[in-house]
């Protein structure tokens, strides 16, 4: 593979291109690591936070508002769900419902559950559910 | 075609059940000699209750009580499928004693379906945690 870095003019901002034939896990992991550090502005009461994607276990709709819960934290988000999905769509995030997206590293063990749906446990000690219809996706993104 | 799919999955596993169910009570019965014709009866017998437990079977957005409800009811159906279909079939005969035997056999089916769609999502899950286990490791993050 050959590697190009170019310095760009001054004042524009710094981008990377990916020219591939096809996307494999190499480069999907290579995108994650990029956008890892990606920001997102979060609102929590009256503040503004930038919030790194890395720190976020799961996007949820409630009430046509979504919301990104952190670890402890949960901040209100100014995008639609299917937006995020579109934007992350080649990071750990992935949907897993009609309401919910989550981020697949944060996600500490899955278990079947009544009505044939599964419930993630993430590694906050959050539960999520994981509708039947997502999990051959789920299955996708982690490679089986 | 998910459809399609889950009507195909449930038929295997519900036409299974039937056919260990009658294995069991043939056994019991001590009767030796089948004809062929069983084999018939038991595919038509599961055709007619997947139908019934694709279509009664609770949604994944049904709540917990309405879900208990699906549940009563698609046993209910399935009692009022299965039991004239066993006094066709001469599985049966049509008093108290026919009905009970039906009824039991209907659930045993039921729960033996359910557990096997549960040990299938538990393989599922397990295949899942084992990847995520090493694609993430246990570490917080």
């Amino acid at each position: 593979m050959k590697i190009t870095i170019e310095t760009p003019k001054p004042g524009d901002e710094d981008e990377v291109i990916i020219r591939c034939a096809a996307m494999d896990d190499k480069l999907l992991r290579l995108i994650c690591t990029l956008r890892e550090d990606e920001r997102l502005t979060g609102y929590i009461e009256d503040k503004i936070v930038k919030l790194s994607l890395k720190d976020i276990y799961y996007f949820e709709a409630v009430d046509n508002k979504i919301f990104a819960y952190a670890a402890k934290e949960t901040y209100e988000i100014h995008k639609k769900l299917y937006e995020i999905e579109q934007d992350f769509e080649h990071t750990d995030f992935l949907r897993i419902s009609k309401s919910a997206i989550v981020n697949t590293s944060k996600i500490a063990y899955v278990k079947p559950i009544f009505n044939g749906r599964f419930e993630a446990k993430l590694k906050n000690g959050e539960k999520i559910i994981i509708s039947r219809q997502y999990v051959a996706e789920l299955k996708k993104k982690i490679g089986i | 075609m998910r459809w399609f799919g889950n009507f195909v999955k449930w038929f295997l596993y519900i036409t299974t059940g039937i056919l260990i169910v009658c294995g069991i009570n043939y056994k019991l019965a001590g009767i030796e000699m089948i004809t062929v014709n069983i084999f018939w009866m038991i595919l038509f017998s599961g055709f007619v209750t997947t139908l019934a437990t694709v279509l009664l079977l609770p949604k994944e957005k049904d709540g917990r009580i309405k879900s208990y409800i699906k549940f009563a009811l698609h046993y209910i159906a399935l009692c009022v499928i299965m039991i004239p279909l066993g006094v066709w079939f001469d599985w049966i005969k049509f008093n108290l004693t026919g009905i009970v035997t039906m009824m039991i056999d209907v659930g045993g089916v039921c729960l033996s379906s359910m557990f096997v769609y549960y040990i299938i999502d538990c393989k599922q899950a397990d295949e899942i945690n084992r990847m995520l286990k090493k694609k993430y490791g246990d570490s917080e993050q």
